[in-house]
């Protein structure tokens, strides 16, 4: 088979291999599993780096399977699966190491590892996904892998939080398929191609509207987007690593994604624009930014106020989605970017508080940055580039999302809703900040697991977050360097305005 | 050669801000304001550098302004550091001075040298975030006034950020040199007033400074005073449509607020009893004169290849002037030897007052002529509120206790680099200062510290405390035997001084009379270089 065809294949067995082989490994075999995990993450991460390499040269990779007739399921990569499947591939592979330092000693790691790495399999999938039923499939994965994974620590509140995950995405599931569904009946099979399809199909535009909003309910569960978005706050109950992957890359960003998705790749946003639904989601966005910040302001646990937080950021990305625009377009599809990887940050940081001090609580974090320095550098760098503070990744998304804002002419509304985000992200996370550098240690650490030690944590659980700060870092100070991801974003936003 | 000078003067602050945490003498907080320092002096003007990967694309250049802007604001950088009190260089010291005072180093140096908007914005933000640190203190009240400090910051950025914006999308470029002024968007001019506003403290947006003036350490009031202020003012003469007609309310709203500023400085600075509240009200009220000078050149196009030098001129007068009067007024209040100070004080404060045979009376004449004799009422007024002001401060400091101890070093640069502060104008030569000119001086200056650190080095090295260790380490063994680590080998001088050679010999060590054959040196100096 030529390379077209087997690549996104392999890209999406190198997860799925190794998860399978771990579900069946004893407990106690420990080096087997670290290695059987990072060879998959290493092969990924080779493979996606050809993948990133055909697809600029425009190379087509595609893999087609007829399931039944009028039914295909079909592998497709694009900019846009590129974009995403590069980011999880990167921070799968940071993230496993993580996790294999934070879950030492614990008990059902290969069940952990298992689903993990289905979880992956599943966000790349949905990634490459080539039609709207592949899309469906892999979003329905998505949920189930993920389950198990918030679960993982079986305590009541664990299988709360879980059952409340599964309530919330199971539904927004159902409502994705009617659409999918309905959409299947009256098109015969929806591809995704850059620029969209629907405006040539010639289908009743009411009909088309209620699709949409079918379609963005569904996909808006898994996004958080306001008054969709009560599971994501419940959900930190999960560990560390998961919460990690869970806000950076798989889950709340497969329904960010999958709404990029519809509205550039099924429906077109021009297309879009004209049938009026971008202006309700436009608002939906604005109010969750601003409603996701103040909630995020109130909450003292540190995790819950970092779940608001995301609720608040993701939502970038469909803003930048709403407005018509190629600059507003780059802002949202760069954001996609820049949230995983600063957002990963802070979660990698927040677990290393707990695990290392014992700390949940924002009002423990008094001195911390003295204790924790490492920790507390890369918590600092993703905070300040949530605020969006140059030359921090966050302050691109801002700057993109704020220029495309002008140019489309919804200067008035949407700059104040940036401002408005940007002061009340600086009003949450500048006094965390404040309390781990400038406070001095009020109260003994809760729980002092490293009294004693000379290093302030192991470096399977110390380097992860200094990696991605580095590259928050880095994405947001050599924004216009070829391959960054602002370069990508911006060969998508041409691609996507082509004609 | 330019060129690269031109973007290691921002990185090497960058860099030693990266390492602060190792740095424990105030030497490389110094010599990292040098290359902005030579640029300053002997760069070349247009020398210009594109870095296209870094960020959006950055452009640094070098332009009259600019390099003025360098000379002055590097001088008063340097001179600051070593204002820097000692436990603050230790590791772990808190409120991480080291590093605010690098990174707001970096932040103002970059946005000097910046030929676009992204680069001026980047460079500013990070000049009055970092800044936050050398607010920062301990106690209740410096807290809450470096809060309220960042609170106003923030907005000023943001106001900025949409400016920034408006401003692009209007003209389709972030240079400097394509910024469309035709139909520029209202809501882009009053958001640079607001933004820049806030930096340059008109009235209204004032009220983070009082606080942040009485409470910073004296370095950071130095610089928040000097380079950090004038870095608003410099902002409006960059992005604001000089010498194009624009709608008469802008101007006219800033020549009211720079008035209200003026007149609302003097009166509440003439009832405030700490000299140091007098300087911070002065500064508003200095600012007020520049606001309304700015307001009146946005309202006569035609007048602004006169104006505009002559306002930088005095922006830059004051910029040396303000942090000068607020460490004299620290070494004063530390003891230093009152009758060489209070003189000293005297003279800068007659300057700011614009008294002829000054700096400030020379710049006061340049403007008057600039000006056309327009707005003759403004500059009386200004003059007025100065002298009221300064006459208070001076009654004020004459009144004030003083305590404790100050170190030589300071009031030694301090001293130095006061000729410069009260006349560098008169090195003016219609366009720009002159850097060449000043050269002989700072060279001498630069002698004058490296003499005193020397002969105090080899004060030291005559002990025979000192000898009896191994002279080439600076790890000495001590009395008691023990290794003192944490120290810099600035502390550890003077630790030794203090406990081990009192009651020694004392070797005549550079004092007030050196200082002062030095002093007429430089003046001798001085009046050489401007008779050429």
């Amino acid at each position: 088979m030529a390379m077209s065809v087997w690549l996104p294949v392999a890209i999406l067995l190198s997860s799925f291999i190794p998860g399978v082989l771990i579900f069946f490994q004893p407990e106690e075999r420990r080096r087997l599993r670290t290695w059987l995990n990072l060879l998959g993450a290493l092969i990924k991460l080779l493979l996606v780096g050809m993948l990133i390499w055909g697809v600029f040269h425009e190379q087509v990779f595609e893999s087609r399977w007829t399931m039944a007739p009028g039914l295909e399921f079909v592998l497709h990569a694009d900019a846009l699966s590129v974009l995403f499947v590069s980011l999880s591939t990167l921070l799968w592979l940071v993230t496993t190491i993580y996790a294999i330092g934070y879950l030492e000693q614990t008990p059902h790691r290969s069940r952990f590892f298992g689903f993990f790495s289905l979880c992956v399999t599943a966000t790349v999938g949905l990634a490459l996904a080539g039609n709207l039923f592949t899309f469906v499939v892999f979003y329905e994965l998505l949920t189930l892998a993920t389950y198990p994974l918030i679960a993982h620590k079986g305590s009541p509140e664990a299988l709360r939080g879980a059952r409340i995950y599964l309530r919330y995405t199971l539904f927004g599931g159902l409502l994705l398929m009617i659409g999918a569904v309905w959409l299947h009946t009256l098109t015969g099979g929806v591809e995704f191609v850059e620029g969209g399809i629907l405006q040539y199909a010639n289908l009743d535009q009411s009909t088309l509207r209620w699709i949409f909003l079918l379609l963005i309910v569904g996909l808006g569960v898994k996004a958080a987007l306001v008054p969709l978005h009560g599971w994501l706050p419940q959900a930190m109950v999960a560990p560390a690593p998961v919460s990690a992957l869970l806000h950076a890359v798989a889950v709340v960003k497969a329904g960010a994604f999958g709404i990029v998705r519809v509205i550039y790749d099924v429906y077109g946003v021009e297309f879009a624009a004209e049938l009026g639904v971008l202006t309700l989601l436009g608002a939906v966005a604005a109010i969750t930014i601003i409603y996701g910040s103040l909630k995020a302001l109130s909450q003292d646990h540190l995790k819950k106020r970092l779940a608001y937080s995301t609720v608040s950021q993701v939502s970038y990305i469909v803003l930048g989605t709403a407005i018509v625009g190629p600059l507003a377009t780059i802002g949202g599809l760069v954001h996609l970017v820049h949230q995983g990887v600063m957002k990963i940050t802070l979660f990698f940081a927040a677990g290393n508080y707990a695990e290392a001090l014992g700390i949940h609580r924002v009002s423990e974090m008094d001195g911390v940055g003295r204790r924790m320095p490492g920790t507390t550098l890369a918590f600092t760098i993703g905070a300040l580039g949530m605020i969006g503070i140059p030359p921090v990744a966050g302050f691109i998304s801002k700057w993109y999302l704020g220029l495309g804002a002008v140019e489309a002419g919804a200067a008035a509304w949407v700059l104040p809703v940036l401002i408005a985000s940007s002061l009340l992200n600086a009003a949450y996370f500048l006094p965390i900040l404040y309390r781990a550098w400038f406070k001095s240690q009020s109260a003994p650490w809760p729980a002092d697991k490293t009294a004693g030690c000379v290093r302030e944590l192991p470096d399977a659980l110390l380097w992860p977050p200094l990696t991605t700060a580095a590259m928050a870092l880095l994405i947001g100070l050599f924004a216009a360097a070829p391959y960054s991801p602002l370069e990508w974003a911006e060969l998508i936003a041409g691609r996507e305005y082509r004609q | 050669m330019n060129a690269l000078i031109l973007m290691l003067s921002p990185l090497i602050p960058l860099l030693l801000a990266c390492f602060a945490y190792r740095l424990q003498s105030r030497w490389w907080l110094f010599a990292a304001a040098l290359p902005a320092l030579y640029l300053g002096l002997m760069g070349e003007q247009g020398s210009a550098i594109t870095l296209p990967w870094l960020m959006l694309g950055m452009h640094f250049s070098l332009d009259s302004t600019a390099q003025q802007f360098l000379l002055f604001g590097a001088m008063i950088w340097m001179l600051a550091s070593l204002y820097i009190p000692g436990r603050d260089l230790l590791p772990g010291a808190s409120g991480y001075r080291k590093q605010s005072f690098l990174l707001a180093m970096t932040g103002n140096l970059l946005l000097i040298i910046a030929a676009d908007m992204l680069t001026f914005y980047v460079g500013f933000a990070l000049m009055g975030l970092s800044a936050y640190g050398l607010i920062w203190g301990p106690s209740q009240r410096a807290r809450k006034a470096a809060r309220v400090y960042l609170v106003f910051t923030l907005i000023g950025e943001l106001a900025l950020f949409s400016a920034l914006l408006l401003l692009l999308v209007n003209s389709q470029s972030l240079l400097f040199a394509e910024l469309h002024t035709e139909s520029l968007p209202q809501a882009a001019v009053a958001l640079l007033l607001l933004g820049f506003g806030i930096k340059v403290a008109l009235p209204g947006l004032h009220l983070w400074l009082p606080g942040a003036y009485t409470l910073a350490p004296i370095f950071g009031v130095a610089l928040l005073s000097g380079p950090m202020m004038k870095a608003g003012l410099l902002g409006w003469l960059r992005f604001l449509p000089l010498g194009e007609p624009l709608d008469p309310l802008w101007g006219n709203l800033l020549l009211l607020l720079g008035v209200a500023g003026v007149v609302l400085g003097m009166l509440v600075g003439m009832f405030q009893r700490d000299p140091r509240s007098v300087l911070a009200y002065s500064s508003i009220s200095k600012m007020g004169l520049f606001s309304a000078l700015i307001g009146f050149t946005l309202n006569h196009p035609g007048m602004v290849a006169g104006l505009l030098p002559v306002i930088v001129l005095l922006a830059l007068h004051h910029l040396m002037v303000k942090p000068m009067l607020f460490m004299g007024l620290d070494l004063w209040q530390k003891g230093a030897a009152a009758h060489w100070l209070l003189p000293a004080l005297t003279l800068l404060s007659l300057s700011l007052m614009a008294f002829p045979m000054t700096g400030g009376g020379a710049v006061k004449n340049l403007m008057s002529v600039a000006l056309n004799d327009n707005l003759a009422w403004l500059l009386f007024l200004g003059g007025m509120a100065a002298t009221l002001l300064m006459g208070r401060f001076l009654w004020l400091l004459w009144n004030s206790k003083q305590s404790a101890e100050y170190d030589r070093l300071t009031l030694s640069a301090w001293l130095v680099v006061l000729p410069l502060a009260v006349w560098a104008p008169f090195a003016w030569d219609g366009m720009s200062v002159k850097g060449s000119a000043l050269l002989p001086l700072l060279s001498a200056a630069v002698l004058l510290l490296i003499g005193q650190l020397l002969r105090r080095r080899f004060d030291l090295l005559q002990q025979p405390m000192f000898t009896q260790g191994n002279p080439m380490s600076w790890r000495i063994p001590t009395l008691a035997g023990e290794r003192v680590k944490a120290e810099s080998g600035w502390q550890r001088v003077k630790r030794l001084r203090q406990r081990h050679l009192q009651g020694l010999v004392r070797w005549p060590v550079m004092g007030l009379r050196d200082t002062a054959v030095w002093w007429l040196m430089l003046m001798l100096l001085l009046a050489l270089a401007l008779r050429n």
